[in-house]
């Protein structure tokens, strides 16, 4: 993809021009796959740690797509039950759209994690830099997302609660989703695994256990 | 050579007030380059002279490496956060596209080398009549910081003046989302992130003035992070 290319399409994706839905999921693979190999570099000094960084290069992308998967359905019959599923294709391209920009974002904060690894930043803090960037790209697709419901606003109000019951959902999914397939930067003491040999838990718990544990 | 100065005497009147803005246009990406490497060596050149005031082991190879370590850490802190900044502002509806952004970030780095290199004589005097390496180092963090504050200030100017006149060009155009104050937001953010990576890597890339006592070597060892580094040597200074 070129740089006129690039251009071209984040500037259709800020315009809320319709990117097709093949365009934003080649950009959500690739994109995604970039990023993770950026992120699954932390500690990166041996082949076997490099193995991480493919790891993680399949499965960000993954993440982004099957926690949106898994929304869908049940958006879907909201949006219905709300009486507004005709315009359901719209809707879906605006998902979409808002996935591919969260991808390029992320993206284009990796220099700057990359930057931040090469520092020597510790595992912790490293983990707490991932999800502020998760958390800048989300804000960033969102917004994204936000300009291809406008004209779907105007035309009935009650989209703008449906937006925000997607944030809600996704976000609900897209956390656990992402502790689920974990690990993707690696505790450097760890062996390198594709998913963690462990039971399955919440994510939400240990986050406000790792805030806890930095701050303290 | 004459025309270089010339250039650079403009852009650095259209940092004053009530000067027109300089257009990114004007400032071709070799030309700015150029100017950061020759400005940026000079300032480089002058921290290198510690080491051969010091009369450490290898104390011209300093002055060597700091002259091609200076410019060089301006330009990777670019290379490190000029993606963000550039997709973000796309995706919040900025005007500007990706040259015109490259040549205007890459102009206020020459202001930063510009008004560094201004300083480096008094660099110079102070390196060369002091024994005591925490003042140096300190001395030089405040330069290239007044010197870093000049040029963001330029940039974030330039910047803002930028987006008003695109932005009244946008209104015109109904598919332009309300673009201005959104993209000069996202970019007041980046300015920190910039000022922070430019910190640190300026830190990464040590030696630039060379401690005495120790040979010289193109990097050091990485350990801690500059700011802890800063307070440390603050301490130092104070506590004698």
């Amino acid at each position: 993809m070129s740089l006129r290319d690039l251009e071209r399409r984040l500037l259709e994706l800020s315009r809320g021009e319709a990117l097709s839905v093949r365009a934003s999921l080649t950009t959500i693979a690739i994109a995604g796959g970039l990023d993770g190999v950026a992120i699954g570099s932390f500690a990166c000094d041996s082949l076997e740690r490099a193995k991480l960084m493919l790891f993680a290069g399949i499965k960000l992308p993954f993440l982004l797509l099957a926690s949106a998967t898994l929304c869908l359905p049940g958006f879907f019959v909201i949006n219905a039950v709300a009486g507004l599923s005709h315009v359901f294709t719209r809707t879906l391209r605006a998902i979409v759209a808002g996935q591919a920009a969260l991808a390029v974002a992320l993206v284009s904060l990796s220099p700057l994690l990359l930057f931040a690894y090469l520092s020597g930043v510790a595992h912790a803090p490293a983990l707490l830099l991932n999800a502020l960037a998760f958390a800048c790209a989300s804000a960033c697709g969102q917004a994204v997302m936000h300009r291809y419901y406008r004209v779907l606003i105007l035309e009935d109000p009650r989209h703008r609660s449906m937006l925000a019951v997607w944030v809600l959902l996704y976000a609900l999914v897209g956390i656990q989703m992402g502790w689920l397939l974990r690990p993707f930067v690696g505790d450097p003491h760890a062996p390198v695994t594709l998913f963690r040999p462990e039971p399955v838990s919440n994510a939400y718990l240990v986050l406000v256990q790792l805030v806890l544990e930095v701050t303290r | 050579m004459h025309s270089l100065f010339e250039k650079l005497d403009t852009l650095l009147r259209g940092g004053g007030r009530g000067e027109p803005v300089p257009r990114p246009a004007d400032f071709s990406l070799s030309l700015a380059l150029r100017l950061i490497g020759a400005l940026g060596g000079i300032y480089g050149a002058c921290m290198g002279l510690f080491a051969v005031s010091g009369a450490a082991p290898g104390g011209f190879l300093q002055v060597l490496a700091s002259f091609v370590k200076l410019p060089a850490l301006y330009l990777l802190t670019l290379l490190v956060a000029f993606p963000a900044l550039y997709v973000f502002s796309a995706l919040a509806g900025s005007p500007l596209r990706f040259l015109s952004v490259l040549r205007l970030l890459l102009a206020s780095i020459v202001v930063m080398v510009a008004v560094s290199a201004s300083f480096a004589p008094i660099l110079a005097f102070f390196t060369l009549s002091t024994s005591s390496y925490p003042f140096v180092v300190l001395l030089n963090v405040v330069l290239l910081g007044i010197a870093g504050g000049i040029g963001l200030r330029f940039l974030r100017r330039t910047l803002e003046q930028l987006m008003t006149m695109t932005d009244e060009a946008a209104l015109a155009d109904p598919r332009f989302p309300r673009s201005g104050s959104r993209s000069l937001d996202i970019f007041r953010i980046w300015l920190v992130i910039f000022a922070l990576v430019g910190t640190q890597m300026g830190w990464l890339l040590r030696p630039f003035i060379g401690r005495p006592g120790l040979a010289f070597s193109f990097f050091r060892p990485r350990y801690s992070n500059v700011f802890q580094a800063l307070v440390e040597h603050l301490v130092k200074l104070i506590g004698g």
